[in-house]
């Protein structure tokens, strides 16, 4: 079988001044379906490049990449846009909810992009605001809700079609103690729901470590499974 | 679909975002708001000069052609025989020109109910409608039927309305009597256009009035053929001649080749041409309003595009997203800056009329206004292209990186 995710020899550099500075160095990583990843490590150390790379949104290097098995190397703009668009979610630290949106609207944006029942998405959005607990506040805009029903709105987005793989980056950084912790469960509990693979980053090993299936370190570019992983 | 989508898009942005948006529909709004009223003024007042030139000279497409001053004769000049008028029907038709005589009678009272005017009645004959541009504030013009039957219907000068103090409708209906025979009393079945030189011209069919008129009181009888302003001259000449040779010492002048017609004719096309470049300012302005919101507003939705990208849109669908923002908010403008355009125009001509007394006649250019609405469109989509150009090629990390 097939993985979902498969990175072989992967890096990325930067021009810095004259010179190249690497960022990611040789990366291999091989995630299933339905798993869940942490990965931590130091501020500067890369997570945040390499889910944009897991998320079609930069490109590597060097090595290769296979996003359900397919080759993205070999993918145009447009095509890297369509495998993102049903393939990939994002949750990201800061929400990014469209301000000009409400709720429902916010989760149903992904539709734009997608070619199929909008109907049937909209039953999904409204299910999904459900389970995130907002099914009172779907006309609601954005600026009238807290950090924490912020981040739930975003994880329905994130949810809305079913993705194969969830990239969060920081997905509780901005939010208080208590509301981090709720938030998590909602989004724990809603991919299990999904079925994705869910790829999260944080420095917070204290709060996803013992939820995850396997648990990643970056440091200084180099991705290595950590010390005495769960499970 | 994804038209559909990026049209929903612009309606949601513009609910959304009504400062910004109604903004750039604004500066549209004030280019087209502006044009309108700048073209159909410039219409209007031409119609308006067209008219008092017509009064004044006799229309530019009309010769009317009287008998000159007969050299040697102490009598000075007489109308124009019954004689030489057949000769010039015949010439005309053979020339394939519309045309129509008119006998002016002197000095004739016209009764309107029990009000009397004096004026002239004016003796039409042939198909008058074929050479005249009749401009009718109510009722209907002389026909072809009422000229050759010889009805006692008439059509009479708009410039009774102000004398008299009544309504169009009014007049229509009234009997006009031009003489103290029952036989010459008209019913009034049409009233023109006022006109500020005011004439108080009386038009009825010809027939015994005509005839009649020339027999007792020599006025002034004129002969006008239609032809189109380039060949006038050359038709005008080509008549002259020929009538000279078949009646010796007796010459033709031609009244519609007036040349101070022609330079207010000239002046008016002029002062028409300067408000049609004012007119492509304003349309300019309204382009650089859309251009310049449309480029503060991709500057500002930097993290929308990240995010939509990040969800699956590509480049094209972003590109389509702000171009069909710019459209529709340059159509709306447009729309809007039309309609008030006229509310100003139509308000201004009847302020015109009511307070000043200035007879004019607005003259609503449609195919001009819709055209200016298609540009300021053309513009909105041209002003949106490059602000488009630039959202679809933004970065989408750096979009998406917190500030
Ligand atoms: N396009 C770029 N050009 C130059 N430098 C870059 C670029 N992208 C990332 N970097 C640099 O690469 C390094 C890794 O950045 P990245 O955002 O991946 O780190 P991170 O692990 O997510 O850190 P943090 O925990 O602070 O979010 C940083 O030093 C960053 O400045
Ligand atoms: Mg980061």
């Amino acid at each position: 079988m097939t993985a979902l995710v498969r990175l072989v020899g992967l890096s990325r550099s930067v021009p810095d001044g004259y010179v190249l500075r690497p960022i990611l160095r040789d990366v291999d990583l091989r995630l299933d379906y339905r798993t869940s990843v942490l990965i931590s490590g130091p501020s500067g150390s890369g997570k945040s490049t390499l889910l944009n790379i897991l998320g079609l949104l930069d490109r590597p290097s060097a090595g290769s990449y296979w996003l359900d098995g397919v080759d993205v190397a070999a993918l145009n703009d447009d095509e890297r846009s369509e495998l993102r668009g049903g393939v990939v979610g994002f949750v990201f630290q800061h929400f990014h909810l469209l301000p000009t949106l409400s709720v429902l609207e916010n989760v149903l944006m992904p539709s734009d992009y997608t070619v199929g029942r909008q109907s049937a998405l909209r039953d999904r959005a409204e299910d999904l605001l459900a389970i995130v607990g907002l099914a009172d506040r779907f006309e609601s805009k954005p600026m009238f809700l807290s950090g924490g029903e912020q981040q739930r709105v975003a994880i329905a987005r994130a949810l809305l079609r079913e993705p194969k793989l969830l990239l969060a980056d920081e997905p509780t950084g901005a939010l208080d103690g208590a509301t981090a912790e709720e938030v998590r469960g909602l989004l724990m509990a809603a991919v299990q729901e999904v079925g994705s693979t869910a790829v999260l980053v944080s420095h917070d090993v204290a709060r996803y470590g013992p939820v995850v299936d396997r648990h990643f370190t970056l440091v200084d570019g180099r991705l290595t499974p950590a010390e005495g992983v769960p499970r | 679909m994804t038209r559909l989508v990026s049209l929903r898009g612009a309606a949601l942005q513009l609910r959304a975002n009504p400062a910004r948006s109604s903004l750039t529909a604004f500066g549209v709004l004030i280019g087209v708001w502006l044009v309108t009223i700048i073209v159909t003024l410039g219409a209007t007042a031409q119609g308006f000069v067209a008219d008092e030139t017509h009064r004044s000279f006799g229309l530019s497409g009309v010769a009317a052609l009287t008998l000159g001053d007969t050299a040697g004769d102490p009598e000075g000049p007489r109308a124009l025989t019954a004689r030489e008028l057949n000769w010039l029907r015949r010439r005309a038709t053979e020339l394939g020109l519309p045309h129509a005589a008119e006998v002016t009678l002197a000095q004739t009272s016209l009764r309107l109910g029990d009000q009397v005017e004096f004026g002239s009645v004016v003796a039409v004959t042939d198909d008058i409608g074929a050479v005249r541009d009749f401009r009718l504030v109510a009722g209907r013009a002389l026909t072809h039927s009422d000229i050759s039957n010889n009805r006692r219907v008439a059509v009479v000068s708009g410039a009774l309305l102000r004398r008299l103090k009544v309504t169009p409708e009014s007049l229509l209906g009234a009997s006009a009597r031009s003489g103290p025979e029952p036989s010459d009393i008209y019913s009034v079945v049409g009233v023109l256009v006022p006109s500020l030189t005011g004439d108080n011209g009386l038009y009825v069919p010809n027939g015994s009035e005509a005839r009649r008129a020339q027999r007792d009181r020599p006025g002034e009888v004129e002969f006008l053929v239609n032809t189109s302003g380039a060949e006038q001259a050359a038709v005008v000449a080509l008549l002259q001649n020929e009538f000279a040779t078949a009646f010796p010492d007796r010459s033709l002048v031609a009244a519609g080749a007036d040349p101070a017609a022609r330079e207010v004719a000239r002046l008016s096309n002029a002062f028409v041409a300067v408000l049609a470049l004012l007119a492509a300012a304003a349309l300019v302005v309204g382009t650089l309003a859309i251009a310049s919101v449309m480029s503060i507003s991709v500057r500002q939705r930097e993290s929308e595009v990240g995010i939509r990208r990040a969800f699956g849109a590509r480049a094209s669908d972003i590109y389509k997203l702000f171009l069909a923002e710019a459209s529709f908010l340059a159509f709306t403008g447009g729309v809007c800056g039309v309609y008030l355009g006229l509310l100003v125009v139509v308000t201004a001509t009847r302020v015109a009329r009511i307070a000043f007394d200035v007879p004019i006649q607005l003259v609503i250019p449609a195919t001009v206004l819709w055209t200016a609405v298609v540009i300021t469109v053309a513009l909105g989509v041209v002003a949106g292209l490059l602000p488009a150009r630039t959202a679809a090629r933004l970065d989408v990390i750096a979009a998406l990186r917190d500030e």
